[in-house]
């Protein structure tokens, strides 16, 4: 008897009634009310706002310039503006800083090879060390091994400090072109205060933008010692996973907030 | 140099796009869980049908955790008088046959069966067991879950619709406060049935059989042809051919089963690459039959290829990073690259593994434990540790294929449970 009332009850649940003050609904049936409109909207701000971040990336690189030569100036680097490259109405910023390439000299090119091919040989074979770390030194000691030989068979590498540079900017402002349109797609559909989505993509936005703008001074100030082996390897692996890794923080935590109140209280 | 750079851009493009197909894929998943309401709810129907049971619980050296679910099953509300167990000890060398004897002598459903020689390996063991099965309905968990009294009535339930072939329940780990791995596998795990498996069956598609916590109607599987030893990934295998038969496979998220998830990285990358290895074995025999097959609409059969390709992505995305690098390197043309090389990573970062981050989040705010979201960051590491082995795994299978079918043995996880 008992069994067949839960039942029934519960089957209506799944329907959406009888939700509150009764039996708690359990989490595999547990559902949240759809608003159309709220998904219409979204889907239009998709396309929207990124097209008014593009309006205003003049104003976004102009921030970015001014930083990165602001940390550039502090941390007493030496470099010189160089005049950009235009791509479209934007003009992306460089900056030429005085660089080591290591494959150019025969001596110091087979010393660099040595070392990553045996740090890709320990990262392969090593059982003691943990998993994860092992992957992340493959990849980076991967990424360095086709960085070194992309160098040593093109003498004159595109991949300049200059260049790198720019092209750091480049993806940097794609991002936060890009990173609304996808907030508002994963975040804006989900039922949670419109004012949050808001806070947490301007948060996500503001702490990317700040992020790599540091990053870039913090590598470039490196470029001197370390020059291009190392810069397209920290780009590769160090940038745009980090972009990414704020998005989830930001994400987890409007989950974190936002969860409870789904527990059949909305 | 410029027909490579156009090859590297092509191939860019393609796994872009495979990439794209994913990210939709799991973005509408998500949303469906979330706001549509679930389809038939079979655990409703629990306990009101008589089909006989067989439960199988495949057993190498688990004296460990062999007499917890022998003990949990015995709590079962399941009649017993309609119930066979049979824990199958696989070649033991430890103390499983004599806690297995033991429990029998006090217990008549279960009949332990003894198997001394043969192939290792779980698949193998179900074919040696499966002609002493009295059972309509083929239950089979692995030896450290803990299912709980209804489980079995829950799992039966969906039986009694007659197009029904196979069943699968829900996995939730019951030590993932273990450590960071756990935890991390805890989330994984929410977002694959809570979001993902869910989300498929209320869409109509095709859920997976998962080969624990779940069960095959025993007329099906003698359809089928039975267990397959040579493969390993028995579950996903037997989903295809069930498939190819026109049966269809049922999800219970209801049906909840406690599951003791690996505690160490090493064990988890054996079990990644075990698993990767068996479901590419699969892919790469049902590919074609599942375009074939006429039982499916069109949706179901999209769904499935993207289901059977999925281990094929990690090692697409170490290939997309790759061409990503290069073209870094080498393209003189700069904007077209780095627009495939943000697509490639935000397309990476939206998809993740087996459940999106975008899935785990989700899943742990409906399953009411939002303070685990915090750990979704960490998730990353998870991820780019499964990308590795799971690309090992591809490239082993290849290597397979082209050396002629060696045969790929048997990874045992181990068991991280204190002896009772």
């Amino acid at each position: 008897m008992g069994r067949h009332l839960k039942g029934v009850v519960q089957i209506d649940m799944a329907q959406g009634r009888f939700n509150k003050g009764f039996i708690p609904q359990h989490r595999s049936v547990r559902r949240l009310p759809f608003s159309r409109w709220r998904l219409y909207f979204c889907g239009c701000a998709m396309f929207v706002l990124p097209y008014l971040t593009a309006l205003f990336s003049r104003n976004v690189i102009a921030g970015y310039t001014w930083l990165v030569e602001k940390l550039l100036c502090w941390a007493g680097v030496v470099h010189d503006p160089e005049p950009g490259i235009r791509i479209g109405f934007l003009l992306i910023p460089s900056w030429r800083i005085p660089s080591f390439n290591p494959m150019a000299d025969a001596k110091t090119a087979v010393i660099y090879f040595a070392a990553t091919v045996s740090v890709l040989i320990w990262a392969i074979a090593s059982r003691r060390m943990p998993f994860p770390a092992r992957a992340w030194l493959g990849l980076g000691a991967s990424m360095m091994l086709l960085t070194e030989l992309v160098l040593f068979l093109l003498p004159v590498p595109r991949l300049t400090p200059e260049g790198f540079s720019s092209l750091w900017v480049q993806v940097a402002i794609g991002t936060l072109i890009l990173l609304p349109g996808i907030w508002i797609l994963f975040v804006g559909v989900i039922p949670v205060r419109f004012w949050k989505v808001v806070f947490w993509g301007a948060w996500a936005f503001v702490v990317v933008f700040l992020f790599s703008a540091c990053r870039l001074a913090f590598f470039l100030s490196f470029a001197p010692l370390l020059g291009a082996v190392w810069l397209p390897t920290a780009f590769i692996l160090g940038c745009s996973l980090l972009d990414i890794l704020v998005m989830v923080v930001a994400f987890s935590r409007v989950m974190e907030k936002e969860g409870p109140r789904w527990e059949g209280r909305l | 140099m410029s027909v490579f750079i156009l090859t590297l851009r092509i191939v860019l493009a393609v796994i872009v796009f495979v990439l794209m197909l994913y990210m939709i894929r799991h973005y509408l998943f998500a949303l469906v869980r979330l706001f549509l309401p679930a389809r038939e709810a079979y655990q409703e129907w629990a306990g009101y049908n008589h089909l006989t049971a067989t439960v199988l619980i495949p057993m190498h050296n688990e004296e460990r955790v062999c007499r917890g679910i022998l003990e949990a099953l015995a709590k079962s509300s399941f009649d017993f008088s309609r119930l066979q167990v049979i824990p199958i000890n696989d070649r033991s060398t430890d103390g499983t046959e004599r806690i297995l004897d033991e429990f029998a002598k006090d217990h008549p459903w279960c009949e332990p069966f003894h198997r001394r020689s043969g192939k290792g390996g779980k698949p193998a063991a179900l074919v040696d067991v499966t002609p002493r099965v009295r059972g309509e309905v083929i239950l089979i968990f692995d030896a450290d879950y803990t299912p709980g009294t209804g489980l079995l009535d829950a799992l039966v339930a969906p039986f009694g619709d007659p197009e029904i072939g196979a069943v699968m329940g829900r996995v939730v780990p019951q030590n993932g406060s273990v450590n960071l791995l756990t935890r991390i596998l805890d989330l994984e795990r929410a977002g694959g049935y809570q979001v993902n498996q869910q989300a498929r069956w209320n869409l109509r598609l095709v859920p997976q059989f998962g080969g624990t916590v779940g069960g095959v109607r025993r007329l099906a599987l003698e359809a089928a042809g039975g267990w397959d030893p040579n493969i390993l990934a028995e579950d996903t295998d037997l989903t295809f051919r069930l498939l190819a038969l026109g049966w269809k496979v049922a999800y219970v998220n209801r049906a909840e089963c406690y599951e003791e998830v690996v505690e160490t990285w090493e064990a988890r990358r054996k079990q990644v690459r075990r698993w990767a290895i068996g479901h590419m074995q699969a892919c790469l025999r049902h590919f074609r039959t599942l375009l074939r097959n006429p039982y499916l609409g069109h949706l179901e059969k999209f769904d499935s290829v993207l289901l059977l390709g999925i281990y094929f992505v990690p090692p697409l995305t170490l290939i997309g990073w790759a061409a990503s690098a290069l073209l870094l390197l080498l393209d003189p043309n700069p904007w077209i690259t780095h627009a495939l090389f943000l697509l490639v990573v935000l397309a990476f970062g939206t998809i993740g593994n087996f459940a999106t981050f975008y899935e785990i989040g989700l899943a742990v705010a409906l399953d009411g434990h939002s303070q685990r979201v915090r750990l979704l960051p960490l998730s990353l590491g998870g991820f780019i540790a499964s990308l590795l082995v799971v690309s090992e795994a591809c490239v082993r299978v290849i290597w397979n294929i082209l050396l002629g079918g060696k045969h790929i043995a048997w990874d045992k996880t181990p068991r991280f449970r204190k002896p009772s």
